[in-house]
């Protein structure tokens, strides 16, 4: 009875600390947002800063379900649990990966005059930033419709990245003027368009993340096939 | 169940008493049964051992008298000629009165028995060794009770020295049966018994009435504290339950009475505390010792969005906020009281007080500020907006004042371009101050409303658009005007051409050339709204709810550049709320990739 109190306690630490690394990484996200609308460089030298916080949090994660593993041996959910949060913690070290890699677009843009503002840009952030929302939300409230609803979502984020890239080799060929301002007008719209594809990996991982979620709760694995719930 | 009651609280936690485990009737009875016994069986046992000595005695008195008649026949009777001769009379003489006699010669030998026939007179034992022959040789007569092998029942017997010529020193005996001794004492017993018997019946009917008297005001006592205990506070005892038991009721009927009060006292004491909890602006929220969530008001349910029920999930679940979180932990964690300011979706901005309950966990409350830092922010803005859109003019007016002052500066054709930059900055200066003033007679709320009254909107548009035509020439941009007819609206001619004035001014500054303006109308049920759309380079979406306030320049350099006072749509907001209307932006409008569109309503005007 000691024993399983002590497991339980365990497993709402680590649940906690993923909870923690969520939220660190939903900032992430957002400050990286923030600054590549704002042009803000302070902003996105400081997610590039605080990236190591979050990988050193996916290590501890990784420890923790480890030795629950190791010394446990747990089963049926509260495997899932384990296994689920060392997937779902490997993930978003990644959707942090992408805010970083946004950050540093960030820098760059910063060093070069501003382009029309792009609204397609700004509805990806929109929809990617819901996706994590509701991948971190799922979590939290364990709701396997939610998480695999964020599948739905993928769609809108795939298509608003193709209206980025449209409009900005749209920019690059018709706006262009000559000479050195063209290798400029290049260089921002290219940076501003991997930018985009980082928004969009955002929005895989989150639905990687839903999945995960009703991989916990429901024990199926819902990857790559259509299921209902 | 009764009697374990009382029995529990009788032993307490103490060994198990046979008696308090026993129903309340069956000790009465019991008890009664005890003392029945005690003061029945003793005196009777008492009586009948007096009796029985009584009646033996008696029997005993009775034999001696049988046995000195038969000596004194024995002595009037002939002299026997022989053994046979006494045998006979004695056989005669027993069998007229019904007792055994014997005659025993000086060695012990039966030489004369009423009872035994006669050849088997030879075959008796001996009987000197009887215990009354003994003592009727010692001491004259004696007698003995016991039991007599010969006639199988118990006898007296009574013996005395005879001498008498034939029978020289020989003993008479009689054995009187001791039968009417015995059927008196078990009739006695009988009688006894049968009198125990109803005494017992009497008393257990007794003690069964006595204990029901008991228990029904007992019972009933329990029942009412029962239903006391369960919150039946109403409830009252009937007082007239028995004189010993009145008091008691009495008793009960008070604590009930005060425990009702308290518990109402308490419940209206909690009930105003929920309302004040519930009826608070600001989030509360209870963390118990081990930092989950024992309990929040209604404010706090809409600040976080509580799953099911926020209730034992821990703050970080509900809030996804990690600074909440670690701030809850080292509340708990000994600090006594924390106040931080945290950001949360929506742009809602809410600062945490946090404050320890000793021991017990802690409150955590959330006020929100999102308004007041918006509010300081706006102050803050406009102040230094305010000052530099009147030093930049106010800068070159300088610069130009003063290089003409310059005594080594030759008047040419440049002082006339120098004066017209001179007047052109004052020009700019003297418009913001005029918008300012116009804005500030549109905000002052004492003043006279405008009266409403019926304007044809599209006459409006015309006027405003013909003060905008030499800008939309320059820059070779097509107004393409969908306002059909005339348009009636309640307001202010006045505003409305400024608004409308305003809103293209704005347009045509952030359109490129050669593209399109498109202003439209749009009737709903009781309002018209109005749109104004450019295919500029839009606004992003962060700065959409400021633009309307004052100075307020989505690209701070771009737009001063491409004049304007940065008051035009605040003056407009306030223009149309004033007019009881309502006005937005989109960027990009509607379905389109591009641009933005500014839409405002007005109430329509029906009898027009």
């Amino acid at each position: 009875m000691e024993d399983r109190k002590h497991f339980v306690n365990s497993l709402e630490k680590l649940k906690m600390m993923l909870l923690n690394m969520a939220t660190m990484t939903r900032r992430a996200v957002e400050n990286a947002n923030q600054a590549f609308q704002d042009r803000n460089e302070g902003l996105a030298q400081a997610v590039i800063d605080g990236d190591h916080a979050i990988n050193d949090l996916e290590v501890q994660i990784d420890n923790i379900s480890l030795k629950l593993l190791a010394l446990e041996q747990p089963m049926a959910r509260d495997l899932r649990f384990i296994i689920g949060a060392m997937r779902i913690s490997n993930d978003l070290e990644r959707i942090a990966d992408q805010a970083v890699n946004v950050a540093e677009r960030t820098l760059f843009l910063c060093q070069h005059p501003p382009l029309d503002p792009i609204p397609a840009m700004e509805q990806l952030m929109e929809v990617t930033g819901d996706m994590l929302d509701r991948a971190i939300k799922s979590f939290v409230e364990e709701d396997p419709k939610q998480a695999i609803s964020i599948r739905e979502m993928d769609d809108t984020a795939d298509h608003w990245t193709m209206v980025v890239l449209q409009t900005l080799i749209e920019n690059m060929v018709q706006n262009t003027p000559e000479g050195e301002k063209r290798l400029v007008n290049t260089r921002r719209s290219v940076q501003t368009i991997i930018a985009s594809r980082c928004l969009e990996r955002v929005g895989d991982l989150s639905t990687n993340i839903g999945e995960h979620v009703a991989f916990i709760v429901t024990g199926m694995n819902v990857k790559h096939q259509k299921i209902a719930f | 169940m009764l009697s374990k009651r009382f029995g529990a609280s009788a032993t307490g936690s103490g060994k198990i008493n046979i008696m308090t485990n026993m129903r309340f009737r069956t000790r009465l009875m019991l008890s009664f049964w005890i003392i029945l016994i005690l003061a029945l069986c003793l005196p009777a046992y008492y009586i009948n051992q007096t009796l029985k000595n009584d009646i033996i005695r008696e029997a005993t008195a009775s034999a001696f008298t049988e046995l000195n008649f038969v000596d004194w026949l024995l002595e009037k009777a002939p002299a026997f000629e022989n053994n046979q001769a006494l045998d006979d009379w004695c056989k005669e003489i027993g069998s007229q009165v019904k007792y055994r006699i014997t005659i025993i010669a000086a060695g012990g030998r039966v030489i004369a028995d009423s009872d035994v026939k006669g050849s088997a007179i030879t075959t008796l034992d001996n009987h000197a060794d009887r215990e009354e022959v003994i003592g009727a040789r010692k001491s004259g007569q004696a007698s003995s009770l016991r039991y007599s092998g010969t006639l199988k029942k118990n006898l007296i017997y009574a013996a005395k020295n005879i001498n008498y010529s034939f029978v020289p020193s020989g003993v008479l005996r009689v054995a009187v049966p001791l039968s009417t001794v015995e059927t008196r004492l078990a009739h006695f017993s009988r009688q006894f018994w049968a009198i125990l018997l109803a005494i017992f019946v009497t008393t257990t009917i007794l003690s069964l009435i006595f204990a029901q008297k008991l228990e029904t005001p007992i019972r009933k006592i329990i029942l009412a504290a029962t239903a006391i205990g369960e919150g039946d506070f109403s409830r009252r005892l009937d007082v007239d339950t028995g004189t010993e038991f009145a008091p008691l009721a009495r008793c009960i009927n008070d604590m009930t009475g005060k425990i009702g009060q308290s518990i109402e006292m308490i419940t209206a004491q909690k009930q105003e505390l929920e309302a004040v909890l519930e009826g608070m602006q600001e989030g509360v929220m209870l963390l118990d010792r081990e930092g989950k969530i024992k309990a929040v008001n209604q404010a706090l349910s809409g600040i976080a969005r509580c799953m099911p029920t926020c209730v034992g999930h821990r703050p970080m679940e509900i809030f996804l906020n990690a600074e909440i979180q670690s701030a809850c932990d080292e509340v708990l964690g000994g600090e006594e009281h924390l106040r931080l300011k945290i950001a949360m979706p929506n742009d809602r901005e809410y600062e945490v007080n946090l404050v320890k309950i000793a021991e017990e966990g802690a409150v955590v409350v959330f006020h929100d500020i999102s308004e007041l830092v918006r509010l300081e922010k706006v102050r803050q803005d406009f102040v230094a907006n305010v000052s530099h859109e009147l030093r930049t003019p106010l800068t070159s007016i300088k610069g130009y004042a003063e290089t003409l002052q310059d005594p080594s500066f030759r008047a040419g054709d440049q002082a006339g371009a120098f004066a017209n930059i001179i007047v052109k900055n004052a020009d700019q200066m003297s418009r913001v101050v005029s918008d300012l003033l116009e804005l500030t007679r549109l905000q002052q709320k004492n003043a006279q409303p405008e009266m409403l009254a019926p304007v044809n909107a599209a006459a409006c548009f015309h006027t405003a658009a013909e003060t905008c035509m030499p800008m939309l020439n320059e820059k070779n941009i097509l107004l393409h005007n969908l306002l059909v007819g005339p348009i009636p609206v309640q307001g202010d001619e006045h505003s409305i051409v400024q608004v409308f004035r305003n809103l293209l001014d704005n347009a045509i500054r952030h359109s490129p050339d050669g593209s399109r303006i498109t202003v439209f109308s749009k009737d709903t049920n009781d309002t018209v709204v109005f749109g104004v759309e450019d295919e500029g380079s839009g606004i992003p979406k962060q700065h959409l709810k400021r633009i309307f306030e004052r100075f307020y320049r989505v690209d701070k350099e771009r737009s001063r550049a491409s004049g304007g006072t940065g008051l035009g749509l605040a003056i407009c907001r306030n223009a149309i709320q004033k007019m009881g209307g309502a006005i937005w932006a989109e960027s990009p409008p509607g379905n389109r990739t591009k641009g933005s569109g500014f839409y405002f309503s007005l109430k329509k005007f029906k009898d027009f």
